[in-house]
């Protein structure tokens, strides 16, 4: 275990904020590509950081911290997008949205041009697939448990959102 | 639905752009000010609870798509476009240098003006670099056109970009409050905090960080801090640990030198080589001693490069020992090396 984990679990800020410095950047972009939006990448970073400070006293280093702030940092946004999930039903009582297409909405507009927009654009569950599986290495049984979906959806829903992004980028 | 191997063949171009996704983006805006208030307020798990669900899986990480073998196959395309062109001479060099700027393709909001762009927190700009590339400019970022001649320079006062040259050698730079990024024919993703400070990560080729008197060459696969008012952070490899890296930032900005010295060397393995042989030139006397001992230990210098000769620093033997080490030009294959030897004899490297 790093000495500035070390600090920080007892209870140093200044090693705590090295320890932000250090890995805001994997976060951020964590929290960007699961939620395709700046303002609510940025709200889910603090989140997760606060999270994590709460919660430091349990790692206790049998993996790399990045690893295990990574692994928090998903439950956090998947967390909260199953409250706002939760919020939007209650809102919508009595609608069949399906489970995967609450928050962002999809539009494939033409000027969408690069390869993150597309991402941003997906629907939001072949989104998180996409991004936990392809950019971040996670495999189908580890989405499939933190999703809380089964592999096969996963599966399905990582296919979906490779052909979503061919198309949008042949555009 | 289509057979494995069509899909994977389908599948294949578009993780190959996947790869070149950056690892860290950096946020516009300072978010530690938000978090600092809220620690005092939540109440902390203390050591001996459970760990937090999920939190400490025991699952094998499978490598991602953005694996650095995978990643590593893009440097073939780069390097051999960048052997044509340099082989294409001073006339295609006097083409590329001089052409202006120009907004390719964007998505939302942005101004230009006055030489000045930015984009919104929604929008995004691809910027054509001449005739030499391209820089994608992300959400809430804000740069200064700085000129077009005798090379593309541009300055990135925060936010990010990402940068794709074919071109030989230092014919783009961009500057930001604490390092210069000089372009040695590469692709990269470089971001400024709003104190400053930067992180520049490289997927292909090498980039050379120049600032305070110092310099740093980030080869792909590689990444560097830098804040203002310091040299160049030291590189980093992407499978440096986390104990690695920390540890090099307090080197590199922090207090207690020495400590931090102690553990990068402790904790250095073979994908960290280059890194030990930038710490040579910034360490002296018995410290520096210990970096060549590590160096050494993980990679023999080659013949011709004593004991002695690196420790006075002579730049003939650190050259030859940095040609040696994997991920320099001297490892690449024949035609990556030649294009980079090529740079170097026409005096651009």
């Amino acid at each position: 275990m790093s000495e500035l984990v070390r600090l920080a679990q007892q209870g140093d800020p200044a090693a705590f904020e090295q320890l932000y410095r250090l890995h805001v950047g994997r976060v951020y972009a964590l929290c960007l590509r699961l939620a395709g939006d700046a303002t609510e990448a940025r709200a889910l970073t603090q989140d997760a950081f606060v999270r994590a400070w709460e919660r430091l006293g349990s790692f206790r280093g049998d993996s790399e911290f990045s690893s295990w702030l990574h692994r928090l940092t998903v439950n956090v946004v998947l967390a909260d997008r199953r409250a706002a999930g939760r919020r939007e039903r209650r809102v919508a009582a009595g609608s069949d949205a399906p489970e995967y297409t609450l928050g962002a909405t999809e539009s494939w507009a033409p000027e969408r041009l690069d390869l993150e927009q597309a991402i941003a654009a997906l629907p939001p569950g072949a989104r998180a697939v996409f991004v936990l599986y392809d950019i971040e290495g996670y495999n189908h049984h580890e989405i499939a448990e933190l999703v809380g979906i089964a592999p096969g959806t996963s599966k399905a829903q990582l296919h979906r959102a490779r052909r979503l992004l061919r198309e949008a980028l042949q555009r | 639905m289509s057979p494995g191997w069509l899909r994977r063949r389908l599948d294949e171009p578009l993780l190959a752009r996947v790869r070149t996704l950056p690892r860290e983006i950096l946020p516009a805006e300072d978010l530690w000010s938000g978090i600092a208030p809220r620690l005092t307020a939540v109440a902390r798990v203390p050591g001996h609870a459970p760990p937090a669900p999920a939190a400490e899986w025991g699952f094998r990480r499978r490598s991602p798509t953005l694996a650095p073998p995978a990643r590593a196959w893009g440097v073939r395309p780069a390097l051999a476009a960048a052997l044509v062109l340099c082989l294409g001479g001073v006339l295609w060099l006097r083409l590329a240098r001089g052409a202006g700027w120009q907004v390719a393709a964007s998505s939302g909001p942005y101004t230009l003006a006055a030489g000045r762009l930015e984009t919104s927190e929604l929008s995004r700009v691809r910027l054509g670099v001449g005739r030499i590339g391209y820089v994608n400019v992300e959400p809430g970022t804000r740069l200064r056109l700085l000129a077009t001649r005798p090379e593309h320079r541009l300055a990135l006062e925060r936010g990010a970009i990402a940068a794709r040259i074919s071109a030989p050698p230092r014919l783009f730079y961009v500057e930001t409050p604490s390092a210069t990024a000089v372009d040695l024919g590469c692709q990269y993703t470089l971001a400024v905090d709003p104190r400053g400070g930067s992180l520049i990560h490289v997927t292909v080729g090498w980039v050379e960080l120049t600032g305070a008197g110092e310099r740093s060459v980030v080869p792909f696969n590689m990444a560097a801090y830098t804040v203002p008012g310091f040299a160049p952070g030291t590189p980093f490899s992407d499978h440096a640990s986390d104990s690695l890296k920390e540890a090099l930032h307090r080197f590199d900005f922090g207090g207690g030198r020495d400590a931090a010295l102690a553990t990068v060397l402790s904790l250095a393995r073979e994908p960290d080589v280059i890194t030990l042989w930038h710490l040579l030139s910034r360490t002296e006397g018995p410290a520096r001693e210990a970096v060549y001992r590590r160096l050494a230990a993980l990679a023999p210098p080659p013949l011709g490069v004593s004991r002695e000769r690196v420790l006075r620093l002579e730049r003939g033997a650190l050259q030859t020992w940095w040609d040696a080490l994997p991920g320099s030009p001297g490892t690449l294959p024949w035609w990556q090396g030649a294009a980079v030897r090529i740079a170097a004899w026409m005096g651009i490297l």
